[in-house]
């Protein structure tokens, strides 16, 4: 560094009177000067909110994230157990009961969109008045 | 760093380390002027300033858990916005040369051989600025640090990831250079 330079931009950054070349001292005013001037770019009023609400976002997608891979760990779990247990115990699966109902095909047909449609028209018609009520 | 600096800042991220919403709006707001000061002097893309601005505050939410107290909360959030603002300057292939290196000083600067259009530009402190816009990145941001941030040599080198000294010589530097085009201007301007 130059002695000279060093001593000089000293000076003027502490307002001191200032030796040598006056165009240097003035040219470092001006320099000194508009260096502290603040760039003009300025963040929006609710730059802080809209980052929290990020964060938040962010926060909850990790939660769904985990949730999810809990359950598919525990579905694997679960499947994984059914498996042992069958082999373990030798299961046999057997229809048993409702092995009488294979000769009766239409009714069960009939008896499960009976119910589906009852679902339907509780959900459609019923729950909806209930609900606006 | 202050004993109340240091208290103020633990309280502050201990509240948002637990999950405080309210307690980070607080810290964005503590600290956006900073970081919009140094994203604002080295990024000139206006479209990239904010949505920058706001990855540097997701990054210090996502890594708080790091600060370690070693120095202030807002030199440690200066450091990741410098960054950050490197990285995206490397990725956009934005050249970062060295003013150290004299043959590089002045192809920075803006030609202002023509002392008709140095008249036209009657404020010094805009005419400075357009200077301080042409130099190096790393310069740029010693200079907002130092003058606009009032921070310390030793603080300026933690978030630039450079010795004190080289931190001084730079500053020196860079002020050395800008004096020189503003005497060059000054005297253009008496001859006419």
């Amino acid at each position: 560094m130059n002695a000279y330079e060093e001593e000089m931009q000293k000076n003027v950054e502490g307002g001191k009177p200032v030796h040598g070349d006056d165009a240097d001292a003035r040219s470092y005013r001006q320099v000194f000067g508009a260096l502290k001037q603040e760039p003009d770019f300025v963040l929006p009023l609710a730059f802080a909110d809209r980052v929290a609400q990020k964060v938040m976002q962010k926060q909850s997608a990790r939660i769904a994230t985990r949730e999810y891979i809990w359950f598919g760990l525990g579905a694997v779990l679960l499947l994984a157990a059914f498996i042992t247990a069958v082999v373990v115990t030798n299961f046999k699966f057997s229809l048993g009961v409702f092995s009488a109902l294979k000769s009766n095909e239409g009714l069960l047909i009939f008896g499960v969109l009976f119910i589906g449609l009852l679902h339907f028209v509780d959900k459609r018609f019923i729950r909806s008045k209930t609900a606006g009520t | 760093m202050s004993h109340q600096a240091m208290t103020d800042d633990y309280a502050l991220v201990s509240q948002v380390l637990e999950g405080d919403v309210q307690a980070f709006r607080l810290l964005i707001r503590q600290h956006e002027r900073l970081v919009a000061h140094m994203i604002g002097r080295l990024v000139k893309n206006n479209e990239e300033r904010e949505e920058l601005c706001q990855d540097v505050f997701l990054k210090v939410h996502e890594k708080l858990s790091e600060f370690s107290f070693q120095s202030r909360l807002s030199t440690w959030i200066a450091t990741i916005a410098y960054r950050h603002a490197i990285n995206w300057m490397r990725k956009q292939k934005i050249p970062m040369y060295d003013l150290m290196h004299e043959e590089h000083a002045g192809a920075f600067f803006v030609e202002s051989e023509n002392p008709e259009t140095l008249l036209s530009d009657q404020d010094m402190n805009a005419f400075v600025l357009t200077l301080v816009d042409a130099l190096p990145p790393q310069y740029k941001a010693i200079l907002t640090l130092y003058h606009v941030e009032a921070m310390s040599y030793a603080e300026i080198g933690q978030v630039t990831n450079l010795p004190e000294g080289t931190v001084k010589s730079y500053l020196f530097r860079a002020r050395n250079l800008l004096k020189e085009k503003v005497k060059q201007y000054i005297g253009k301007e008496e001859l006419l």
